[in-house]
This record gives C-alpha cells, structure tokens and sequence, in this order.
C-alpha cells in the first residue's frame, strides 16, 4: 500500500499532464459504467448474477480469468523482484501459463464445468458442498473465504486509491471513495456479468499497456539479444555492487540463483510452487469456468489466456531485469541524470519502484499514459473479482445455508456483495498494513493447500469421501497455519506468536527452513490426509456420484 | 543462447513462448471440439422436468 504510493508519486513527478490524464480515466470510467450497465440489464437470475448465465463468450472468460489473475502487484512487485533479482522470474511466468492456464483449462475446466452443471452449483463452495453433500463444508468454506480475502481486496483498493489519489492529486478520502464506489456499482449491479465485462476490456488494455512496454524497452535498448547480452555483461557487478543480494544467492539478472541459496528457496518454493500452483485453486478462478456455456468456450480460451499471462507478466518480468541495462548505461547518453547505477540502486533501495521509474526516465509520456491505464486495470479487475467472490460467499453460501431461508434471490446476494465491500474497506482503513500485507499471504497459502486436493479429487476421484476432504481441508489448513505461524520466517517474525511462546522467530532455524514455503510440506500432508481418510471412510451413493460424473459427458 | 547467460534461464524463456505455443495450437487445433451447448441445454431441461417431479412426489 505504501509502495503504491511511492508509485503514484514517480508517475506524477514525471510531468504528466494531469489534465490529460483526468480525461482518459474519465473516457475510461465512462466505458466501465456502460459495460456494468450492460451486465446490470442482461441479469435477471442468480445464474446471471453469480455464473454470468452460463453463457459467457471464450474472449470474456479467458481475459477476465487472467485480469483476476494478475494483479499490480505482479506487474509491478513481480517486475521490480525481477529488476533486482533477474530473470529467474520468468520459471513463475512458465509456471502462470503451463499449471494456471494449460493444466487448469483442459484439466480443471471441463469437469468443473459438468460437474457444477449437474449440481446445479453457482459458486466455488456450493461446488465442493454439493459435490461431498456437505452443507457444513459449504459454510465452511465460504467462512475462509469471507474471514481472509477482504484482507487482500483492502490491499488492493487501498492501492488503487493510493495511486488515483497521487497521479490524479485528489485528496485520499476522496480517491478511496471514487474507487471504491466505482468498483461497489458495477460489481453489486452487473454481478459476474458486468465483473467480466469489464474485466475483459482491462484485460485489453493490460496486454496492450504491457506489450508497448516491452517493445520500448527492446527497442530502447538496441534489440533482443544485444540487450541480454549487455544485461549478461553486468554479471560481475552483482558481487561488487549488491553484496546483500549476491550473499542471498544471486549471480546475476540472466542466472538462475546458486542452489540451495535463500533467493533459491524463495525462487523455487515460494514463487514458483506457491504462486504457480496455489492459482489452481483460487476460488474466484476456479468460478470462472462455471460461467461458459461450453467445454468449446474452454478450449478457445486457452489460446487467448496463454497469450494473455506471456504478455502480461512476461512482459513485466522481462522489462524489469532489462531496467539495469538502461540505468547503468545511462552515462552512455541514454539517461540524463543517472549514471551508472543499477536498477535497484535507482530506484533508493526500493524494488516496487523499479518499472515506474523506468518508464519514466526512459520512455514517452504516452507510454506512462497507458500504463498509468494498465496499472488502473490490474487493480480495478482484481478488486472486482475478490469482491464479487466475497459477497457471493456472504450472501449465497453463508446466509442462506445459516439463516432457515430457502429463497435464492439476486438480491440476498447483493446484499452480501455490499456487505463484503464495506468490510473490506473497514478493514483496510482500521487494520496496519504489515497485518495487512500478511493476512494476504497467509490466504494464499492456506487456499492452495486447504483446497487443491479437495478440488482435484472432487473432479477426479469418485473414490474420495466427505471424510476424506473434510480432513485434508483440516490438515491442509492446520499445516499451512503452523508453519506460517512458527515455522517460515517472514509470517513468523511479523506476527509474533512464535517469540511469545518460544522467545525464538522461528522454531527450526536450521537452513533451509525458514526459507521454505509452507505449501511445499502442507500440500504433500492434505494429499495424505485425503487419501488415508477417504481410504477408511464410507464411500458416496453410487447414484450421486451418477449424477456428478455420468450426467454429462465430457467429448472434448 | 539469445545473449543470456545460463541455460537456465534460457530454458525458462523457451519455456514460456514454448508453452504458449502449445496453448495456442491445442486451442486451434481444438477451437470446435467439445460439447454441444444446445443438447446439454435439452439434458438439462429433462433433468430439471425429473428433479420438479421427484420434489413433487416428495411433497404429495
């Protein structure tokens, strides 16, 4: 949140004009107001409202599946990571497309799709409730949801206000209102319709945004490989210049880290494991394969996503190594201003800073213009996707299946939409944003371990039980808590509780422990857990598992 | 390989257009294949039509 700040500061010192870019975000807001318009008309059902009506077309779904995937923080966390860290980013850019695109489209698309279909499911936990015939694992579920991701939806729109609040230089009050009202409207009126309209037309301007990036960026610096090969040729500065990070492992921006090194661990583990898997069972990704009428619209959309992550990320990882070319050649005439120093040198010590600056100092004002879009993009799409994903958990799963009401009406899920919102921007004012920033990381961790198996074998194993997910739910969290909480050193050290306890950060301070991921130990124990309770439990109705499997089948 | 330094990383940029690639040629290749929307839409009706009369047979 604070970075975003900083960011918004960079762009708005590099002599944009304020008024130029008041009317493109006002052109562009327009445009959002008419596209939620669009979906607040075309929905009459909670099939519209919560699944789009089933009927959502390939280039929506793909593009709003990967504007829910990428947020700012990947784009601009991720690319500046990638300026100080090299080009070792672009595994988790091969990670994104092959497990968060390719496996989870052909793999986990279809049978999402059919299963959901005959169950007649509208969201991520009613999928798994139903599924298990659980109502209990239903509200369970929806809780985890509505208990964390509010967390990182304030994240996110306290970011985007940051940065409306500084390239547009409106007050903050006013900024956090402006977003967050904008996104409330066509989130609790479009529904998922609306959600993925715009989505889809952000999706646009992201791959355009990024791609005019990383063309500049080639083109700035004299080509591809000449590019690289100067990138290459910096190698023996990381030693001289970067002692911190050359102790962490790194080599230089077109190595991969040493082995067994902590940018390693965190390379491997954190990033590509934890980020590049733990998207298979985001719930508000995994909804999205419930809304196209088709396992068609599936395959089609593996061609648009794939393209989509390759220029998104790839673009924003690509460009954030080849900053150090541009900042150290700078006395080569390149830059006026800075001379010499690395990216991260640039930017003070701070990796968040890296892209914007770059683009500041070394591209056109149109270039910052788009981006300035981009960057809106990314936040506004994902915001929209955790909100509408929220509220439905809140108002579908959660009220109707406590309260003694049969009634499933839009409205009841609108209610739960707003509610969501307000609680995510009560949180995001009230709570610290060190709390913040790991509440966030501690969801993610828990959704990848407490779900994937549950989800995986839901779709793939008729021999799994309720039992069975029910435990691996509880290992899958239980893991992924403890070892957040008093094994790996980031989470450890800002909570707390291990020093309370123990009077130590963390318990194994063994290398490489705190180093590890917890999903690398936690996702292997919720497989297990899975296994041995399904093994020992009594096995689902013949004709339920029919009526998930058989009702329709899958030719494609 | 391509002014980079390590095989590595090499291997990761290979990778990334490699794995788009193949996205985009499955996604050609099977850009008509998979299921008809509208017979899934006439199962659907039947399956709906059997859940409205097994709640009713349930009721009476």
């Amino acid at each position: 949140m604070k970075n975003f700040f900083v960011i918004g500061s960079v762009i708005a010192e590099s002599g944009m004009n304020t008024y130029i870019l008041g009317t493109l975000i006002a052109i562009y807001m327009l445009l959002v107001g008419y596209l939620g318009y669009r979906g607040f008309r075309k929905t009459s059902s909670n099939k519209d409202y919560l699944l789009a009506g089933r009927s959502v077309n390939p280039f929506v779904m793909a593009m709003s599946y990967g504007a829910a995937f990428i947020s700012t923080s990947a784009l601009v966390g991720f690319g500046g990571v990638a300026g100080q860290f090299g080009m070792g980013l672009m595994w988790l850019v091969f990670m994104n497309i092959a497990i968060g695109i390719v496996v989870a489209f052909i793999f986990f698309g279809p049978r999402t799709r059919r299963i959901g279909l005959a169950l007649n499911a509208h969201t991520f936990p009613e999928f798994m409730g139903d599924r298990f015939e659980s109502k209990y694992l239903k509200v369970f579920l929806a809780a985890i949801i509505f208990l964390f991701m509010p967390l990182y939806s304030s994240v996110v729109l306290i970011g985007g206000a940051r940065f409306l609040q500084e390239v547009m230089t409106i007050d903050y009050g006013y900024a956090l209102g402006i977003f967050a009202v904008i996104v409330a409207l066509y989130v609790v009126f479009g529904g998922l319709k609306g959600v993925m309209y715009v989505d889809a037309m952000m999706g646009t301007v992201m791959i355009a945004g990024m791609l005019s990036l990383l063309i500049m960026c080639y083109w700035k610096l004299g080509g591809v490989t000449s590019a690289h090969q100067a990138l290459t040729d910096m190698a023996p500065l990381v030693a001289e210049r970067l002692p911190q990070e050359s102790a962490l492992g790194h080599q230089g921006w077109t190595s991969m880290p040493r082995f067994n090194t902590v940018w390693w661990w965190t390379l491997v583990s954190s990033l590509m494991l934890g980020v590049g898997i733990g998207a298979l069972a985001q719930p508000q990704l995994a909804v999205r394969f419930m809304t196209v009428k088709s396992t068609r619209e599936l395959n089609r959309a593996v061609v648009i996503g794939s393209v989509f992550i390759l220029c998104t990320a790839g673009a924003a990882y690509m460009v954030g190594a080849l900053s150090n070319v541009f900042f150290f050649h700078a006395d080569k005439g390149i830059a006026e201003g800075i001379s010499g120093k690395l990216a991260i040198e640039a930017a003070g010590g701070n990796p968040d800073l890296i892209i914007p600056l770059f683009i500041r100092q070394a591209l056109p004002p149109v270039i910052l213009y788009v981006f300035s879009l981009t960057l809106l993009s990314a936040a506004m799409s994902t915001l929209s996707s955790l909100f509408h994903v929220t509220g439905s958990a809140i108002g579908h799963d959660l009220f109707r299946n406590l309260s003694k009401t049969k009634r499933d009406s839009v409205s009841i899920t609108r209610v739960g939409v707003v509610f969501g919102i307000i609680v995510s921007v009560i949180l995001g004012v009230v709570l610290p944003p060190g709390i913040i920033a790991r509440g966030t990381a501690i969801f993610f961790g828990v959704c990848a371990a407490a779900f994937l198996p549950a989800y995986w074998a839901a779709i793939y194993w008729r021999g799994a039980t309720r039992v069975g997910v029910w435990l691996s739910i509880s290992v899958g969290v239980g893991s992924s808590l403890f070892g957040l909480l008093f094994l790996h050193r980031k989470e450890s050290a800002a909570l707390g509780i291990c020093q309370a306890l123990f009077g130590k950060g963390e318990l194994i301070s063994a290398f490489p422990w705190p180093y590890v991921d917890t999903l690398v130990y936690s996702l292997p124990l919720s497989v297990l857990a899975l296994v041995i309770g399904s093994r020992f439990s009594a096995k689902p109705s013949k004709a339920h598992l029919k009526n998930c499997f058989e009702s329709y089948q899958i030719d494609g | 390989m391509f002014g980079l330094g390590d095989w590595q990383i090499a291997a990761a940029l290979i990778g990334c257009v490699g794995i788009t690639l193949f996205g985009v040629i499955y996604g050609s290749v099977n850009w008509n294949r998979g299921s008809d929307p509208r017979k899934e839409e006439a199962s659907m009706r039947v399956r709906r039509r059997a859940r409205r009369r097994k709640s009713a047979k349930e009721r009476a």
